[in-house]
């Protein structure tokens, strides 16, 4: 249903995700993603990359989730936390939609969505 | 009391309109057979005729026009390809029906028989291009609600009656799923599907209920829509899209905008977030005491996110150019007002300026500052209605033109010429006054141009033409004038010809040498022809004696100009309005004349202009203008006054000179018409009534520049 292939290099961590990113298989890249950017804790990396290009269809769960990946890259910019503490910057995330684009735009129209932030053709 | 209306009287007179767009998308069809908005047009005259004709009892003309429609039934579902003989059936049908219409059928006009024979023809016709076991069952069609076999669908587009009843609303519709509603197996987007099956909906979708991913439930549902549906379905018919989600949304529906909100602003962004929940009230009034842009303070205060307030900026919107469009739609709204009506308060408007005048010629003569102020006022507000009243008379010269594609149709059919119409401008608007005295005009040079411009298609292959001929019709504004022309690519006119038969009929003194221009002119003479045979359709030497002279009983001209071997042209140029001129006034020897502003180039002192003694001509721009004194002209007493004025005038780029004694304001006012006594006084087309009743004659400008370049060719 997901197929999820890691690649570390030594300032980026990229996923690439192939098949569907529906509600049937996106806990599975939730929890992958999850502890990605967990792992960054340990070993900060600048840049986390997931590239969609091969997903052959998707539903406003898998929507939701890229949504959520960006909110956590920009929360992972801001520094001081809310309690003080400096709070570890995590990775900036960059998702690359490549050939399911324009699927993803067109999606994003009929939910009248905004366009999701860190996401690049 | 009102005058009684009788409602038949606006069936013809809105049928009349459909036959005639019933006869253009026919002809259309001609050129484009497969052309599927023009079936559906043919579709929809014939089955608009047919509703409203039933209403009035015009049964045969409802049969005449389902049978028609039950051929085009077939054409519109692919079964049955237009030719030119079906082609021909509608336009008899056409022809047919609107003989029904003009009274034969309810019973106010006699001679039935050859009516009904046609119509009997017309069936049978009809029945050929119907299957047996189809063809329309019942000549007069089932009523609305019955659904009978023979009855057909409606034409797309056409939407019943009862779809059209209820008035468009415009709901806002706030859908929050709750977190379950993926675990539930529902996908919203289907329900904005469904939705969008009632009207027209515009989606505003919010994500920012999406938390990052470490606080994310992947499978839990955190967007939420407002859904802005125009509609004519009820509030229920909406509910029950979301009927199964009940239990699992948030979901609240409200009025937004009906057809009676006509207030434009329509709510305040504030007002539209604290009605959506988006905002608390105390949030609200406190980034209203800001004095800064609300939506910018709600969002650095953190009250709201950004596409919350986008989201109410996109319904205010949305809701504003509904308004509007209903508005324009309002006033574009239509009534249907009798010619004659028009042409009263035209009349009445005209008056009015002349009245108006006449208060400004007392009020300087009493020199009273206070009428002088009124009557200045009085100005603005009389142009605007005078100008009002012109357009209202104004209609697109296309309903003129459109009617020749017939005749170009069965004219070169009669005369096995194949010939092609061509139309140019067909927007541009004439008074429509004009318009109908130009019809028969302009029927005449059609004439001509198929049956003595255009040849043979065997003698076009000789000359190595297409064999299709062309005849282009355009229009085109020229400042206060149309210029219309006619041009076919025929053989031109034969000049030695009618040089011949000018002289031969004394129209032309043999001793001297005609330029092409002089000669061809001549074919306006009364009673000139060239034409060997009289034929049904020209030849008898009247038509272009008789278009010249309803042309100049336009206010109009016209020219002929021609190309051996390539064609002629015919160029009809007519006043825009014949209603109200805007001139120049001038006097000579006293009397005044009135010259038409649009065509004057310049005024100019006549003795700071250089003359050669006995010349009439000067040097103007570069180029050699003659020159005509109106004295001489109108053969008054010469005058040796030293403050004389030089009016140039220019008509199609052809400029002369007008000697005047004095000029004065300008002026508008009503042409009336000389009558017949002065029909023939050359240089003058009119009179209008001054302020203080003396009378002024209007010059035909056009007629003296044509009388001064003839002497100029000479």
């Amino acid at each position: 249903m997901i197929d999820i292939r890691t690649t570390r290099g030594d300032d980026t961590v990229q996923l690439d995700v192939a098949g569907q990113l529906s509600f049937a298989t996106v806990s599975e890249l939730h929890a992958a993603l999850r502890a990605e950017i967990d792992r960054t804790v340990e070993a900060p990396i600048p840049r986390l990359r997931i590239v969609l290009g091969e997903i052959s269809s998707f539903d406003l769960a898998g929507i939701q989730l890229l949504y959520a990946l960006c909110r956590e890259s920009r929360r992972g910019d801001a520094s001081p936390s809310e309690g003080g503490a400096n709070r570890h910057p995590g990775p900036a995330v960059d998702v690359v939609a490549g050939a399911c684009f324009d699927r993803l735009e067109k999606m994003l129209r009929f939910a009248g969505l905004a366009p999701i932030p860190c996401v690049r053709r | 009391m009102k005058p009684h209306h009788d409602p038949r009287d606006t069936f013809r007179e809105e049928a009349r309109e459909l036959l005639t767009v019933l006869e253009q998308s026919l002809l259309g069809l001609e050129d484009d057979p497969h052309d599927q908005e023009l079936i559906d047009a043919v579709f929809r005259s014939l089955h608009t005729i047919k509703g409203s004709g039933d209403m009035f009892g015009f049964d045969r003309l409802v049969a005449c026009a389902h049978t028609v429609e039950s051929v085009f039934v077939r054409v519109r579902d692919g079964s049955l390809a237009v030719d030119a003989e079906l082609v021909s059936l509608g336009l008899r049908a056409k022809d047919h029906i609107a003989t029904l219409l003009d009274g034969v059928d309810d019973g106010t006009v006699g001679n039935d028989a050859a009516v009904s024979l046609v119509g009997a023809e017309l069936d049978a016709a009809c029945r050929r291009y119907l299957p047996a076991h189809e063809g329309p069952t019942s000549a007069v069609p089932d009523r609305p609600g019955s659904a009978g076999a023979g009855a057909p669908e409606p034409a797309p587009g056409v939407m019943p009656d009862s779809a059209n009843a209820a008035p468009q609303r415009t709901w806002r519709v706030l859908f929050r799923p709750n977190r379950d509603l993926f675990r539930n197996g529902t996908n919203p987007l289907l329900l904005i599907d469904e939705l969008s099956q009632l009207g027209t909906v515009l989606t505003l979708g919010f994500s920012d209920g999406i938390p990052a991913l470490s606080e994310l439930d992947p499978e839990g549902c955190y967007v939420s829509w407002e859904l802005l549906v125009t509609t004519a379905a009820d509030e229920n018919a909406i509910r029950d899209v979301f009927i199964f989600v009940e239990g699992e949304a948030d979901i609240t529906v409200t009025l937004i905008d009906t057809v009676d909100d006509a207030d434009l602003s329509y709510k305040r962004l504030g007002e539209i977030l604290l009605e959506r929940g988006d905002v608390t009230p105390d949030a609200l009034s406190s980034a209203v005491n800001e004095r800064s842009f609300l939506g910018q303070t709600l969002i650095e205060k953190g009250y709201v996110s950004g596409e919350r307030v986008r989201a109410a900026l996109q319904e205010q919107r949305y809701v504003r150019s509904l308004r509007e469009t209903r508005r324009e739609a309002d006033g574009d709204s239509v009534i249907r007002v009798k010619t004659k009506r028009l042409d009263e308060l035209v009349n009445l408007v005209g008056e009015f300026v002349s009245m108006h005048a006449n208060l400004n010629f007392l009020a300087a003569q009493k020199q009273d500052q206070d009428f002088v102020a009124v009557g200045e006022q009085m100005e603005r507000l009389i142009r605007g209605l005078r100008d009002l009243s012109i357009e209202l008379h104004m209609v697109p010269v296309e309903i003129l033109f459109s009617g020749f594609r017939r005749l170009v149709r069965d004219l070169s059919s009669e005369l096995g010429k194949e010939v092609v119409l061509r139309i140019e401008g067909a927007e541009t608007e004439l008074d429509k006054n004009v318009i109908d005295l130009l019809k028969d005009p302009l029927l005449h040079i059609i004439r001509n141009s198929i049956d003595h411009g255009i040849e043979t298609p065997e003698a076009r292959a000789r000359a190595g033409k297409p064999v299709a001929g062309e005849v282009k019709l355009s229009a085109g504004y020229a400042g206060s004038h149309v210029v219309i022309r006619v041009r076919d690519d025929g053989a031109g006119l034969d000049v030695g010809r009618i040089r011949g038969k000018a002289v031969a009929a004394g129209l032309l003194p043999e001793d001297r040498d005609y330029s092409e221009d002089e000669i061809v002119q001549c074919i306006f003479a009364a009673g000139f022809s060239t034409a060997e045979t009289t034929t049904s359709v020209s030849g008898r030497g009247v038509g272009m004696n008789v278009v010249q002279r309803n042309v100049e009983q336009l206010g109009g001209s016209i020219a002929v100009k021609t190309w051996a071997g390539a064609g002629s042209e015919i160029v009809v140029r007519i006043p825009l309005t014949l209603a109200i001129v805007d001139g120049l006034l001038a006097t000579v020897d006293r009397n005044y004349y009135l010259i038409n502003l649009s065509y004057i180039v310049e005024c100019l002192d006549l003795s700071a202009v250089h003359r050669e003694p006995g010349r009439d001509f000067i040097n103007f721009r570069g180029g050699i203008v003659p020159f005509v004194d109106l004295r001489a002209f109108f053969r008054l007493p010469a005058t040796d006054a030293p403050d004389r004025q030089l009016v140039i005038v220019s008509v199609d780029g052809r400029s002369m000179g007008l000697v005047v004694d004095a000029i004065h304001d300008t002026y508008q006012s009503v042409i009336k018409s000389l009558g017949r006594v002065y029909e023939k006084l050359e240089g003058i087309s009119g009179a209008i009534m001054l302020g203080n009743g003396t009378p002024a004659l209007v010059l035909d400008v056009d007629r003296l520049v044509r009388i001064s370049r003839k002497d100029v060719n000479r």
